[in-house]
């Protein structure tokens, strides 16, 4: 811990509203804080947040010399990675829909990618899916809906029951999956 | 810990609850019934948070009495790209405060950052901002 984190995790939130005072009209009599601060704020949180998620576990970050791999955030990877891998087979299946589908797969990676670090693991190979993907385009898009949206309920489930380092990771996971099915339907 | 995460999503929700009311201004009917939905939500949450901080025995932040914008709001393309960074920004304490917290706390956490996410990608496709969708929402790019 250097002195700069030090000097973070001491930014309890409210207690610099006056370093946001504006300096242009800080002596009149409203007072302006800056949307930008709050930004600000939240970054620094952010940072408070992971030191004192360190504090409270004592054993690091969860880096590669303390492997912690919850089985269920290991099969909550392998789904998501098998969730890609649906989306490879119905762009390659049909594709007129790799426009829209394919921002969605490239989030699904970057999910896998971003767990696998996370656990301290490999990411799962690629793999065709186990059942050949409906061939016309309607059928495949509903078929990936309800499989979209059993992940969404997954992620939500995974991060309510996840130890805090994790949590964070899984919510936006859960939320990216939420705003998946809101351009997909 | 839950303290600090939830003070961070209020101070959040009190910006996008102001932002909203210059968003509604440069927008059409259909565009202010939206803003108007929306800084209710925020509304409801921030009101939610003074309670839970009060039961946690905490002094809530409170809203500054006027907020800068992050940038010149003079149009319809300049108000839903507020819109988008009200959500966004909201997201991003919320995302925190998900980590910082347990059980009902970080349920209610849950819901807000999905709800922030969902609302920033439906202004995206409104105002035509592509990409629609940012895979870890909430998170500093």
């Amino acid at each position: 811990m250097t002195w700069q984190d030090v000097e973070v995790h001491n930014d309890a939130p409210g207690s610099r509203t006056g370093a946001w005072t504006d300096p242009v009209t800080g002596g009149s009599t409203s007072r302006r804080t800056f949307l930008r601060g709050v930004v600000g704020l939240v970054g620094a949180t952010a940072a408070s947040a992971a030191l004192t998620g360190c504090g409270i576990f004592g054993g690091g970050g969860g880096g590669p010399e303390t492997p912690d791999q919850p089985q269920p955030l290991l099969d909550f990877l392998s789904a998501t990675s098998a969730l890609a891998d649906r989306y490879d087979a119905t762009i390659s299946e049909i594709p007129a829909l790799i426009g829209a589908l394919t921002p969605i797969r490239d989030a699904h990676r970057a999910h896998v990618k971003a767990l696998a670090e996370a656990l301290g693991t490999t990411a799962p190979k690629s793999a065709p899916p186990a059942t050949q993907p409906p061939s016309d385009g309607p059928s495949a898009m509903t078929a990936l809906v309800a499989a979209e949206k059993a992940a969404r309920d997954d992620a939500i489930t995974a991060c309510l029951a996840a130890a805090p380092r994790y949590a964070s990771l899984l919510g936006s996971i859960a939320a990216a999956r939420a705003t998946h099915l809101e351009v997909m339907t | 810990m839950t303290v600090e995460a939830l003070s961070a999503a209020l101070s959040a929700e009190h910006a996008a609850v102001y932002g909203y009311g210059v968003v509604g201004a440069h927008l059409d009917a259909a565009g202010k019934a939206a803003a108007a939905d929306a800084e209710n939500v925020h509304r409801n949450r921030r009101d939610a948070l003074i309670l839970r901080l009060t039961q946690e025995k905490a002094n809530p932040p409170a809203a500054a009495a006027a907020y800068a914008l992050p940038f010149a709001v003079t149009d319809r393309a300049s108000a839903l790209k507020l819109a988008v960074a009200l959500e966004s920004g909201a997201a991003a304490a919320w995302r925190q405060a998900v980590g910082g917290t347990t059980g009902d706390d970080r349920k209610m956490a849950l819901d807000a950052l999905i709800d922030c996410a969902m609302r920033a990608t439906q202004w995206r496709v409104t105002a035509g901002i592509t990409p629609t969708t940012v895979p870890f929402p909430g998170a500093s790019a």
